[in-house]
């Protein structure tokens, strides 16, 4: 403590003092130096100079909150939510206000290092950002030469990137990881019947109200996403009732009118069961299956193939031309086929014709017939819900008006996620239940209102346009095409399964960096590590500015960068300039939110640099009209045939042109692999956590220490309790940490919130025993398949034994 | 008179914490410790549920300071550091505080924090609130229902952030405040039984 003690002595000046790097120092992990030692004292003159600056929180939570934050001495003293006078929007949690410790904390990355010992080993030395930049720019340019520049793999995560999109990966031409590989997978299902991204819905939480039901498929976003919690109280005070289906007992569960414990991974059954017991008690919606959706048209009996001529038409997103097919109906006042938006046809919802001599049915008939296995008592068997419950529920969705709102999480992580969106869609267009006030599908939460800015970018020239990789990083770990990689934030723990293989080809690489905040889990493996500052500090007076929840929002400057470290804008800079590169950046962040800001979209009339500091660092977008509610969705779409399509032809080589039951990957009852590894093993994100951020907060560790929860009977039959240290493993690999006994889990299963440092799991990743096996049918969706991390099998033992 | 108080709507508190961490900024509370604090009501782990599966509720409960009316606390200190001020608040003069802890044994609802070592921030640095005092070493600490605020005219820190509106401030004494409706509504306090008369109420 000698040399922190001297550095006191030495500064004096009251703000943050960034050090210029103690070369050579050889700094073990733990051996960094304490913010103190770091930084002046904060009470070094007499009267405390106290400031305010705004900016915004993290966007992975997907809540963007608009942040009021207090600077005393130099020193982040307060965060509260920014004033506002439309109270959906003033908002803060205890991650927002944890960030006065965390940005400090014993986590952070404080100096660019260099590895000195193995790969793995913690050993790094201490090194200048200049000698960072080179090393950087010397091992990109040798891979570029030798392998060509998709050799390089350059990914960004929400929390280690700042407020600028990044610009190096599109610069290099290198990949940059094209699909996600979670989040997306009900998406992909349901989103091709309405024409719409199968994502964020097309109306808002605030139209909850209108809604006599809400099911809520595996989203806890009373955990994940509070800021839209008063919706969901102000809906429930409103009368409109809230079932949750999720395996375990959530805090949204806690708090909905019905909670129903399925079993993971088998959503896709209850849905079909609801199907099945709805067409059999004639509760479908005639009138709109008739006028609105593609249930009257007909289909090869044989074949499946819908019965339909080409017409021409134009794509709307590539403005090429492009073939589309305009399906028949059989029109019962003339007798005949005809083209389904034929004038005065009154198309049959039920029945079998022949044309040309060859059978068809309606897309109704084929339903039935095709949903005839998927009985209650089926249902009951496959979800563990009982079949009154499963029948009850279908009634009440039926009766509408009704929504069902997704998470990104549930069924998302299992192998089957897509049939479990496709199957939303049916329902909702089997009952009306789409395109009316108080109906819908979609994810409701972590979601921006209806208005978007379309707003300016920085512009690059032609031959430095993005390269979207085909690939995702699930699939990149499987191959030797990429030689040296880059990333920001600690992507291999986030978006691959089973560690060992990612690890393996981490291990492969003739060079990887890591531009992190915190010391993630990645750091260790890795050969060079960069100290990323957090979305507190920046450079310059602006740090980036974004459109969210009908907003332009401004990341002002709240404190200089910590330590030595940098915003991502300049250490790609930083590393462009040592490639010669340098000059097709922005000269720094004013100029670079100019040029966002720059738009001809009328909304943001009048929104500039000097608006957004006017305005505390948020300017609500100029609309002319109500976006708290919006349009109502209607009943025409960016479908072929404008209706609502649930019939998806396209994917008939999958067995999947209406949804069919397909198990989960390996958590399900019947697998032999259960008498090893009995427990089926969740992980997803709570309060406590925005995937791995937050691992090192100490407030948020003084509430939350990381830990598996098995029900107390599974405990029991193991000899477990409360408190003890375990070991988690299945074929894959193992990992440690603390046994927490909790009713809320299902028995059979463990529930692990995702996701925390190895140095906080004595040195062992819970990516570990994932499951890491793709669905190919995912190949064939908008957003490719899904990792199914909780598609995965386990047993938990005493620690040591 | 006045008789500042908090409702707290059990329905809209989703446990979330963010009252435990906006008070620990707020006031700035030492390492280790907490004002208030979210309880998950007839388990011992927070976020367990009462039952078994799947026959389960659970009901989250924020505990700090009730400010009583009766405050047990007052009653046992020797030296008067404990008082009821003029606005109904139970406050602490840390200057006339002499450790003995009697306080703490006394409130019923383990509200009390005590400062046995020099406190400790992790930050290295006060956060939070410039007018609020710093404690010293061997004083009880606890809520203070954000005096420094409500002396402003602001509501308490818990309340400023609570992202479910589950927490509303006002004065019990004005029948017309939004609290006074609340305890209207059907009001319930803790250990009812020990006479405390406290003035943080619970609604359903």
């Amino acid at each position: 403590m000698e040399g922190s003690k001297r550095m006191r002595a030495v500064l004096n000046r009251r703000s943050f003092l960034r050090l210029g790097a103690a070369s050579g120092a050889l700094a073990a992990v733990g051996g960094m130096a304490t913010t103190q030692g770091w930084l002046a004292p904060a009470q070094a003159t007499a009267a405390p100079e106290e400031r305010t600056a705004f900016t915004y929180h993290n966007e992975h939570c997907l809540c963007n909150c608009m942040l009021q934050c207090t600077v005393r001495d130099g020193r982040l003293v307060m965060v509260q939510p920014r004033p506002n006078s439309d109270k959906r929007f003033q908002n803060v949690c205890l991650k927002g206000i944890s960030e006065i410790e965390h940005i400090y904390g014993e986590a952070r990355i404080q100096s660019p290092m260099r590895r000195v010992g193995e790969r793995g080993s913690g050993q790094f030395e201490v090194i200048s950002w200049d000698e960072a930049f080179k090393i950087i720019a010397e091992n990109f340019q040798a891979t570029i030469d030798k392998y060509g520049s998709q050799a390089l793999w350059i990914q960004y995560s929400t929390e280690a990137s700042q407020r600028f999109s990044p610009l190096l990966a599109s610069i290099l031409g290198a990949q940059a990881g094209g699909l996600n590989g979670y989040d997306m997978g009900q998406g992909n299902g349901q989103g091709q019947a309405f024409g719409w991204s199968g994502m964020f819905a097309l109306n808002t939480i605030w139209e909850w109200k209108q809604a006599n039901v809400v099911l809520m498929a595996n989203c806890n976003v009373l955990e994940t996403g509070m800021m839209w919690s008063r919706a969901f109280l102000d809906a429930q005070a409103a009368g409109t009732k809230i079932i949750v289906l999720d395996p375990r007992f959530t805090a949204t569960a806690s708090k909905a009118d019905q909670w129903v414990g399925l079993r993971a991974g088998t959503d896709p059954a209850f849905f079909l069961g609801m199907v099945k017991y709805l067409l059999d008690n004639d509760l479908c919606d005639r009138e709109h299956m008739l006028a609105h959706t593609s249930f009257p048209f007909l289909v090869n009996a044989k074949t499946g193939e819908v019965l339909g001529e080409m017409h021409d038409a134009v794509d709307k997103e590539t403005g090429k031309p492009k073939q589309v097919k305009a399906p028949y109906v059989w029109d019962s006042a003339t007798g005949a086929a005809v083209l389904h938006d034929t004038p005065g046809a009154q198309p049959a919802l039920e029945g079998t014709f022949t044309v040309d001599g060859v059978q068809y049915i309606t897309e109704y008939d084929l339903l039935k017939q095709q949903m005839a296995d998927y009985t209650l008592d089926w249902a009951e068997g496959v979800t563990g819900v009982p079949a009154d419950t499963i029948a009850q529920v279908a009634r009440e969705y039926a009766k509408g008006p009704s929504i069902i709102c997704n998470g990104v999480g549930g069924i998302d992580k299992f192998f089957n996620n897509d049939i479990a969106g496709h199957c939303y869609a049916l329902i909702a267009s089997l009952t009306g239940n789409y395109g009316k006030r108080g109906t819908g599908c979609g994810i409701y939460h972590y979601h921006t209102v209806l208005s978007e800015a379309k707003l300016g970018a920085w512009k690059l020239p032609e031959n430095r346009k993005p390269t979207p990789s085909k690939k995702g990083f699930y699939d990149i770990v499987n191959t030797d095409d990429v030689h040296a990689a880059m990333f920001f934030g600690d992507i291999p723990t986030q978006k691959a399964a089973n560690w060992a293989k990612t690890q393996r080809w981490l291990d492969s690489l003739d060079f990887v960096c890591l531009a992190d905040i915190y010391h993630s889990s990645v750091v260790d493996y890795v050969d060079l590590v960069l100290p990323v500052c957090s979305k507190f500090e920046c450079a310059d007076s602006v740090g980036g500015v974004k459109n969210a929840n009908g907003y332009i929002l401004e990341n002002q400057k709240v404190l200089d960068p910590l330590f030595d470290s940098k915003s991502d804008f300049y250490i790609e800079k930083g590393i462009a300039e040592a490639m010669g590169l340098g000059g097709l950046y922005p000269e720094n962040g004013e100029e670079y939110a100019r040029a966002i800001l720059t738009t001809d979209d009328p909304s943001c009339e009048g929104i500039t640099l000097e608006a957004l500091n006017r305005e505390n660092g948020a300017c609500k977008l100029v609309l002319d009209w109500d976006d708290t509610v919006g349009e109502e969705v209607g009943m025409t779409y960016a479908t072929p045939s404008t209706k609502q399509e649930p019939y998806y032809e396209n994917m008939l080589a999958w067995g999947q042109a209406f949804p069919q039951w397909e198990r989960p990957n390996e958590a399900y009852p019947e697998n032999p692999l259960r008498e090893k590894y009995p427990l089926q093993f969740s992980q997803a994100r709570s309060r406590f956590r925005v995937h791995s951020a937050y691992s090192g907060a100490k407030w948020i560790q003084q509430l939350f220490e990381p830990h598996i929860e098995l029900n107390p009977s599974d405990a029991a039959a193991r000899g477990l309790v409360d408190g003890d240290e375990v070991e988690v493993y299945n074929d894959r690999g193992s990992f440690r940490t603390k046994l927490r006994l909790n009713n809320a889990v299902q028995p059979e299963s463990a529930f692990m919130a995702e996701s925390t440092y190895r140095q906080y799991l004595n040195g062992t990743l819970m990516q570990s025993v994932s499951n890491d096996t793709m669905n190919p049918r995912g190949y064939d969706m908008m957003f490719g398949p899904m990792i199914p991390y909780n598609d995965t099998l386990i047993e938990i033992k005493k620690a040591g034994e | 008179m006045t008789k500042l108080a908090i409702a707290i709507d059990l329905h809209r508190c989703i446990g979330c914490n963010t009252c435990s961490i906006a008070c620990k900024m707020q006031n700035n509370v030492p390492d280790g410790m907490l004002w208030n604090r979210v309880l998950t009501e007839g388990v011992e782990m927070f976020d367990d549920a009462v039952g078994v599966y799947p026959n389960l509720s659970r009901t989250y409960l924020p505990v700090a300071c009730q400010h009583c009316e009766n405050p047990a606390c007052m009653k046992v200190c020797p030296t008067g550091a404990t008082y009821k001020d003029e606005q109904g608040r139970v406050e602490i003069d840390y200057d006339r505080c002499i450790g003995c802890r009697m306080c703490m044994g006394a409130c019923p609802y383990n509200a009390r924090v005590f400062n046995w070592n020099e406190p400790v921030r992790a930050t290295g640095f006060h956060y939070g609130d410039a007018d609020v005092p710093v404690r010293p070493r061997g004083v009880a600490e606890k809520c203070s229902l954000c005096k420094e605020r409500t002396d402003r005219g602001d509501e308490p820190m818990c309340v400023h952030c609570c992202p479910g509106d589950a927490r509303v401030f006002g004065d019990l004494d004005d029948p017309d405040s939004a609290v006074s409706r609340l305890w209207r509504r059907g009001g319930h306090v803790l250990l009812e039984e020990k006479g405390t008369r406290p003035q943080v109420f619970y609604v359903n």
